[in-house]
């Protein structure tokens, strides 16, 4: 598979222009897409009841792959392959409105492909991006702060204090 | 390189079945030249601007990452090359002399054919195969015994070759001005002088196709 082909538009401007980077890391378009990746499909599809049954059709129905994940050697030298990771992504485009969502998750969930990708179509069309914003995005990003949060403690909890004696001559 | 999700159009609905059936219609057109295959895979409407729904379905069909593309002036619009780049992931050339599939929109945009791969004598299939778009063709049955089969009007071709058990009739529908149907006949008579080396041709109108591949000979009067 090629690399992600997701761009086109932030979420909340118009449906004017595209900026093929709207979707790399660091961008909101980006971070929520990797937000919606990293969450649970459960939770997921439970939040999006509500636009279940938003009309789409299909651009790329779900197709399950394999990526080359890269690295860099020493965190800032020459890229490695590092090996092959199956992943999942579908395409689709909202009727109402004309926006496209891609969806892209790692593993072979067909179904998690399909909620992000909704959920990434919504977020681009003006006319529910700000309650699929808050309903959605803000209870995961909650969801996923809590979850760092426990892992810090349970951590923090087995730190252990070294003290060294100078010593003395 | 990112594509404008916004200008991509559909592809096929089922790509797995979609495909193969259009492929085997495809197979059976160039098996048996001179019949019109109908590739009814994509709705009528769902194909980019000035795209055949079956040259749509032969692109989405055939093409892939390894299969060089040319697309003529009045195809080679802003959708069909994201819609292309999202589907197929298929190179896009501008110089048909490197394609591999020629996507011809209308007539009066076709290429020199001797600028296109012929193949080589160890590779006769490294060659192009051009889908040009025109405005109809017809099966013309054969006419009755006592009809002198030379009298048919210039823009009739009788095909005879491998695939055709005795001859067929093809009629292209044109103005009574133009003269592409000639000069694409005499295209396919030099054609076919290189066998078996050569392009092989699919004329597409509407969602049919009928496909002359380098094999078949045109019968001059």
């Amino acid at each position: 598979m090629n690399l992600p082909d997701a761009c086109a538009h932030q979420s909340g401007s118009s449906q004017e222009g595209s900026n093929p980077k709207a979707a790399n890391p660091g961008t909101i378009r980006g971070d929520r897409l990797a937000l919606l990746a990293c969450s649970d499909p459960k939770i997921l599809a439970q939040l999006l009841i509500p636009w279940a049954e938003t009309e789409q059709t299909w651009l790329r129905r779900p197709e399950t792959g394999l990526v080359m994940v890269q690295g860099r050697t020493g965190g800032t030298g020459t890229r490695f392959n590092l090996g092959e990771m199956s992943a999942t992504r579908c395409t689709i485009r909202l009727t109402a409105c004309g926006s496209t969502g891609v969806g892209w998750v790692s593993g072979r969930s067909a179904k998690h492909a399909e909620l992000i990708a909704l959920a990434d179509a919504l977020l681009q069309s003006p006319a529910h991006c700000e309650e699929v914003r808050a309903k959605v995005i803000e209870p995961l990003i909650k969801i996923r702060q809590a979850a760092l949060e426990a892992a810090a403690a349970l951590a923090a909890s087995t730190r252990v204090e070294f003290f060294t004696m100078t010593r003395g001559e | 390189m990112g594509v404008d999700l916004s200008l991509v159009c559909k592809g096929f609905d089922e790509p797995v079945k979609d495909s193969q059936s259009s492929f085997r219609t495809i197979l059976n057109a160039l098996s048996q030249p001179g019949t019109v295959g109908h590739l009814d895979v994509i709705p009528l409407g769902h194909a980019p601007e000035k795209w055949t729904e079956a040259a749509w379905a032969l692109a989405m069909t055939l093409l892939d990452g390894d299969t060089r593309v040319w697309l003529s002036p009045s195809l080679a619009t802003a959708v069909a090359h994201a819609s292309l780049q999202f589907h197929t992931s298929c190179p896009i050339t501008h110089d048909p002399g490197e394609a591999d599939f020629i996507f011809v929109g209308n007539v009066n945009e076709q290429p020199d054919w001797s600028s296109l791969r012929h193949g080589e004598a160890e590779f006769p299939d490294l060659s192009a195969t051009v889908i040009l778009q025109v405005p109809g063709i017809e099966v013309v049955e054969p006419s009755a015994p006592n009809v002198a089969p030379n009298v048919a009007p210039s823009s009739t071709w009788e095909l005879r070759g491998p695939g055709i058990e005795h001859t067929r009739l093809i009629r292209l529908q044109h103005e009574p001005e133009d003269h592409w149907p000639e000069q694409l006949r005499l295209a396919l008579v030099a054609n076919r002088a290189q066998f078996p080396l050569g392009v092989d041709l699919l004329l597409v109108w509407l969602d049919l196709v009928c496909a002359l591949p380098r094999s078949t000979r045109i019968v001059t009067n």
